[in-house]
């Protein structure tokens, strides 16, 4: 007995090292991904023929690649785990050169809707329209029928190298048809067939798209590749939709959860989704022995996650190419901000305007017109700029600190560009008193009329 | 107190001051009042210059930055440590302060960066401001050499896109411990390419490593070294220590391989006159001397006076200002300008160090006032004097702070005036150990079970590991046990590797590296709220928290006194509100001490060597000592209210917390029950003699460990810890060997009482010497503690005859008498 263990024994327990209570396992093992009840059948059955498909295919390609691999080492297969442990854990096991790998594949039909939105729509999505949105030259010229969508179930939240993904989720179109791939890790050890299929599969996509990938699944992927002495994955380009959702969305809805964005944008809402928190222990749960089953509710869950990400996509491009009074106000508001950040003044003119014209109320149209004003002197279009502005002081209160803004901006398009001083005096003494500048600026004005005024009596 | 100004010796008038060190310690020993205050003047000889040409094959890049800064040659630890790096030698280097010990890894990293553009290294030191003085130093260096490899600075403070460049280009990196343990270590994947390269690892300040924290840094460097390899690194070590007694030992045990020496400086010093003020007795009764910090700002003023650029070192930030108050007061009458006088506290930004840098070398200012050597910037050229008001507790870090002054060949001074406390009267009447002792030994413990079980942890989630894997030089059998446990415990999953081999992955959410803090044991610990300002003021761990912040507690900080207010356990919070008492409170714990395994006895005094036919001198006791693994269970019941400076017992209070259950290792001396009997004192005497005679071990002990006193823990209980300990004066039922155990205060022990051990004898005559030469009557905090129970509550009576006290031992016997008369039983005699 070493001295290590005999001091061992005096020691208590350590705390506890995870907090949240382990959900009840689900009942029932399915996968629950439909939200459109008419399609359902018969799109099960196509869902369950083509995975059908799938995993012959697959296994035929590993066969093929293990031959490959048994001939270039001689090494000898890793042992497959006792199947009992999988009992329950929907999907398939294929054998791959690196060790047995288990997938849960599932299509969807071309018809499919989550919420009210048709995710076959994704595809109609153009690149130019997606890297005007994320404000990311790099997607422009991606090609939209092979981005890959992925997302991860992890053991933890806080990164490091410790963390596992132990789900990774991928879809793709194949035609119409979304292809969910999800790849399960049975137990720690056999990451390296999971991030080697990714690899592959990222290797055909043009782009890889994520919500908050850039920032969470990403690097964890990158880490893991690092830890399996695996070449690390490179995105051709990476979406990564959180960052457009939060322009477009944050301002109307606060929340940027993705599924926030899906009940509000999507009118998807989910029953029974399990909660980010207990994804982990289940995970344990499951590696220690329990029934696969207890996994069903981390799959349905990124499954919905991956289409949620379709659909995003999916309205996204709608919002940009076919805006419509139907659109909440505000969202479209925040787009012509972010054309306007992308450089697309023209854009965010004409679509400030839609707002000002549908007359949603004094807040909106004051916005209207300052992001309006905002374009108009991107473009240097000094007359529409001065009677967006002046729209926008009647707008607001006298009182309100937004009115003092707008006249000082009116005083330096008026003094700059129109060369009025008397009408920019006039609005420089509605600006704030406070701002230091002011009192030059008036000075200035007077000296700027004194001086005009002078000229016609000397010709 | 007029009584204590009058005490103090007067100052010569200005205009009778002299100019120059040496004239005015002429004047200092000449003056009758202030002459007999100084317990020790001696001089330490100079130290001749050894130095030799620059290396040959040294990169031409370094070689040009030495020149520039006008080193054609470099002292011979400097040339020493080269010639190590240069065969791949983990090193430590320890040399006085201010020996150009930075050159010494400096120099070699720089020279190999020089060459492999790629190579990275890492340097530690164990707090920010170091980092970013070296930081700088450093930058301007490389900036000579030519070399664009960068050096940056990577901790809390760290802005976003430097992080980035410091993972992808940085050539060195500086950061501390705790960074490395929490930021680098857990996410090695996203520093693979820094890693990959390391070549060398730079361990600044070895000596503050010592204790939990340093127990701590070893399993550090055990995570860091198994992660580099991991990226195909094997790292080289340069340890860089102020003077400690076992500077290899203590880099050897730090990183569990054999790590060479550079121990002889070869940088030049002139002779040093090293002296011990020891402050007047001004009420002998009472014990009261006169204040330390006053007679600290007088000889300080004079050696402004004598222009003699000088150093103040103050024990807190607080008294640092009542210092520089006092001090530019005292100039003010002699019309000498109050900025020649400046603070130096830690939170100065560099700048504010530099221009009072520069103010020094250009004469403008002539007084720093300081309060700890840590802090210090780099380069003080010319300080000639250091004041060192108080102890710092240890003669390593007296020697650290002495090491301010005197770089150049010319005569300087090192003076310590010594407080009341108790260790400082032990340094004051003992004066020889400052220049005689050998210097104190740092001590850690890596297997320490709780701290190497949350640093397996960390290093799980760093990386998994595999059966038979070791950790540093953790056997790995032992290694096996401790993740065995963990996946009993579900942190760990054992799963079967692909060769067949189990693998044992991190397997719950949580992150290990943040809940395990470097700088204690124990993750619990508990905040200090100011209440006024509602500002946590400081962090405190869960054991301390019992003694130091229980409901109406005088809480210090940074020479404040606050008082608890409220202590919410379960939230782990004391809520204090800052009060100007007369006394300070300790706290009065019961503490049971049971032994469960002994490792070693001995019987003291030891049996004659063999041929040595001299008998253990008759009518002596046989003293057992034994060490091992005991059970500490302590129990706050309650505090007493000391008063300052007069040590006054002045009140008491109740304290209701849960009892504190830990294991740690001890060691005891059992004290036989007949030599109790045999005393001709009721024994309740004689137990607080006992008593009495720990307190004095425990202060020697602590001396000689270079360890905080809290550290240690002490008590005087029954050698099976079976029976309820009897408090002070209760009378206690006989069948009981009364023993003195001294324990490391920490669960599972850092080490410390393996040693005392080894130094048993030893312990018990530096407490015998303790005894004798402290000038109190009857006993004080100084040797044998204060003196309690009938005795603090009677007014303050005329010393007693020591024969008196003998005839009538129950009316109040002398417990100091009584304590060396045990000492002698057991055949510890009088020093010669």
């Amino acid at each position: 007995m070493s001295e290590l263990r005999r001091k061992l024994q005096r020691l208590s327990a350590p705390a506890p090292e995870t907090e949240a209570d382990a959900q009840e396992p689900r009942a029932d093992g399915a996968i629950v991904v439909e939200a459109d009840p008419e399609h359902s059948e018969r799109q099960a059955k196509i869902a369950a023929l083509r995975a059908l498909i799938a995993g012959v295919q697959s296994e035929e390609r590993s066969a093929r690649m293990q031959e490959r691999a048994f001939g270039d080492s001689g090494r000898t297969k890793p042992l497959a785990r006792a199947s009992s442990r999988e009992k329950g854990l929907p999907g398939t096991v294929v054998d791959t050169p690196l060790g047995p790998l288990h997938t849960v594949a599932q299509y969807l039909s071309p018809s499919h809707c989550h919420g009210r939105v048709r995710v076959a729509r994704a595809l109609d999505a153009r690149a130019a329209s997606l890297a005007a949105m994320a404000l990311d030259a790099d997607i422009a010229d991606i090609d939209v029928r092979r981005v890959l969508l992925l997302d991860t179930e992890t053991t933890g939240l806080s990164g490091g190298t410790g963390t596992l993904p132990f789900l990774i989720g991928m879809a793709w179109f194949e035609d119409e048809s979304l292809h969910i791939e999800q790849l399960i890790l049975r137990q720690p050890g056999e990451e390296a067939p999971m991030l080697t299929r990714l690899a592959e599969r990222m290797a055909w996509a043009s782009c890889i798209v994520t919500y908050n990938g850039k920032s969470f699944d990403w690097p964890l992927i990158r880490t893991r590749a690092v830890m399996n002495r695996i070449p690390v994955p490179a995105p051709r380009a990476h979406l990564d939709l959180l960052h457009a959702a939060r322009r477009i969305f944050g301002p109307r809805l606060g929340s940027v959860r993705l599924v926030a964005m899906e009940e509000a944008v999507l009118g998807m809402r989910r029953d029974g989704d399990i909660d980010g928190a207990s994804i982990p222990p289940l995970f344990w749960d499951f590696v220690r022995g329990a029934d696969g089953g207890v996994l069903a509710p981390v799959i349905e869950h990124n499954a919905n996650d991956l289409v949620a990400l379709a659909g995003l996509l999916a309205v996204l491009e709608e919002r940009w190419s076919a805006p419509s009074p139907d659109h909440p106000p505000e969202d479209r508001l925040a787009l012509a901000r972010v054309a306007l950040r992308g450089g697309d003044a023209p854009r965010a003119g004409w679509m400030a305007r839609a707002v000002i014209d549908e007359a949603h109320g004094p807040e909106l149209s004051f916005h209207g017109c300052v992001v309006g004003a905002d374009a108009a002197r991107k473009q240097k279009d000094a007359a529409a700029e001065r009677s967006l502005l002046t729209s926008a002081v009647g707008h607001v209160r006298r009182s309100d600190p937004r009115a003092q803004q707008m006249h000082l901006r009116l005083a330096i398009v008026l003094e700059h560009r129109l060369k009025d001083p008397h009408a920019a005096l006039e609005h420089a003494e509605h600006a704030s008193e406070r701002d230091p500048s002011s009192e030059k600026r008036r000075s200035r004005l007077v000296r700027k009329i004194a001086k005009q005024d002078a000229k016609p009596k000397r010709v | 107190m007029s009584l204590e100004e009058d005490s103090l010796p007067r100052p010569a008038a200005p205009w009778m001051a002299r100019r120059g060190l040496t004239a005015l310690l002429e004047d200092w020993r000449d003056d009758a009042g202030l002459g007999r205050c100084f317990t020790l003047d001696v001089t330490v000889d100079a130290r001749v210059e050894s130095a030799g040409p620059i290396p040959e094959d040294l990169s031409p890049h370094v070689r040009s930055a030495l020149a520039a800064r006008g080193l054609t040659s470099l002292y011979s630890h400097q040339l020493e440590s080269l010639a190590h790096a240069a065969s791949g030698k983990h090193f430590v280097v320890s040399t006085p302060t201010a020996s150009g010990k930075s050159l010494c890894y400096n120099v070699p990293v720089l020279d190999r960066l020089a060459r492999e553009p790629d190579a990275r290294a890492l340097y530690l030191f164990p707090t920010k401001a170091l980092s970013r003085d070296q930081e700088s130093a450093l930058r301007s260096l490389m900036k000579d050499a030519g070399l664009s490899h960068g050096a940056i600075t990577y901790d809390g403070d760290t802005p976003g896109d430097a992080r980035r460049a410091a993972r992808e280009r940085s050539g060195i990196l500086l950061t501390n411990p705790d960074m490395l343990h929490a930021g680098i270590l857990p996410h090695h994947a996203g520093w693979a390419r820094f890693f990959s390269q390391l070549r060398y690892v730079v361990v600044d300040e070895l000596h503050t490593y010592r204790g939990v924290f340093g127990s701590h840094l070893s399993n550090v460097l055990r995570r860091l070294v198994r992660i580099a390899r991991f990226h195909g690194s094997t790292p080289t070590f340069v340890f860089a220590s102020a003077t400690i007694g076992n500077p290899k030992e203590h880099a050897s045990k730090m990183l569990g391989e054999e790590v060479q020496l550079v121990g002889e400086s070869g940088a030049p010093a002139g002779p040093r006159n090293v002296l011990v003020y020891e402050p007047p007795v001004v009420n002998a009764e009472l014990g009261i001397r006169a204040s330390y910090v006053k007679s600290a700002v007088r000889l300080a003023g004079d050696l402004v006076r004598a222009e003699v650029p000088t150093i103040v070192f103050g024990q807190s930030r607080n008294q640092v200002e009542v210092m520089l108050k006092y001090l530019r007061d005292s100039l003010a009458a002699d019309k000498i300008d109050p900025d020649v006088i400046q603070g130096y506290r830690s939170g100065y930004l560099p700048e504010t160090r530099r221009r009072i840098e520069e103010g020094l070398r250009s004469g403008h200012v002539r007084c720093v006032v300081a309060t700890n050597a840590l802090e210090l910037g780099i380069d003080i050229g010319s300080l000639q004097a250091v004041v060192c008001a108080g102890y710092p507790g240890s003669i390593a870090s007296l020697w650290q702070r002495f090491g301010r002054a005197g770089r150049r060949k010319e005569p300087s001074l090192a003076l310590l005036v010594a407080s009341s406390m108790p260790l400082d009267q032990y340094v004051a009447q003992n004066p020889k150990i400052v220049i005689g002792a050998p210097v104190e030994e740092a001590r850690i413990d890596p297997d320490n079970v709780e701290i190497l079980l949350s640093h397996l942890k960390c290093a799980s989630f760093e990386l998994p590991f595999e059966a038979g894997e070791s950790f540093g030089d953790v056997a790995p059998e032992a290694v096996g046990d401790g993740l065995d446990y963990l996946a009993q415990h579900k942190v760990l999953l054992a799963a079967p590797g692909a060769n067949g081999k189990t693998v044992y992955h991190w397997a719950t959410d949580a992150y290990p590296a943040s809940h395990v803090s470097l700088r204690s044991i124990g993750w619990d610990n508990f905040v200090v709220v100011d209440l006024d300002t509602n500002k946590t003021i400081a962090e405190m761990d869960w054991r301390a928290t019992h003694t130091m912040l229980h409901v109406q507690a005088i809480y210090q900080h940074d020479g404040e006194q606050y008082q608890v207010e409220r202590l919410d356990f379960e939230n782990h919070k004391g809520f204090v509100r800052k009060v100007e008492p007369d006394y300070y409170t300790t706290a009065m714990t019961y503490t049971r001490v049971s032994v469960t395994h002994e490792d070693d006895g001995a019987i003291v005094p030891e049996a004659r060597a063999l041929g040595d036919s001299a008998p253990v001198r008759p009518g002596t006791w046989p003293l057992a000592v034994g060490k091992g693994e005991v059970s500490v269970v302590e129990k706050v019941v309650g505090y007493k209210k000391i008063k300052f400076h007069t040590h006054e017992n002045v009140g008491y209070g109740d304290v209701r917390l849960p009892e504190m259950q830990m294991h740690t290792s001890a060691a005891w001396w059992t004290f036989p029950e007949d030599l109790v009997r045999s005393m001709g004192v009721p024994r309740a005497v004689v137990v607080d003699a006992l008593r009495g005679l720990g307190n004095a071990m425990h202060l020697s002990a602590a001396v000689g460990l270079m360890c905080d006193p809290r550290d240690l823990g002490k008590t005087l209980g029954d050698r099976s810890g079976d029976g309820e300990l009897p408090g002070k004066g209760e009378p206690m039922g006989g069948g009981f060997d009364p023993t003195i155990f001294l324990y490391d205060h920490v669960p599972g022990g850092v080490g410390l009482a393996p040693r005392l051990f080894e130094s048993r004898e030893l312990l018990l005559r530096r407490a015998r010497s303790m005894i004798e030469t402290c000038p109190c009557v009857e006993g004080c905090p100084a040797c044998i503690g204060a003196v309690v129970g009938s005795g603090a509550t009677r007014p303050p009576e005329p010393p007693k005859l020591h024969d008196d006290a003998r005839l009538a031992p129950e009316a109040g016997t002398n417990l100091k008498e009584l304590a060396l008369e045990v000492l002698g039983a057991v055949g510890v005699g009088a020093v010669q």
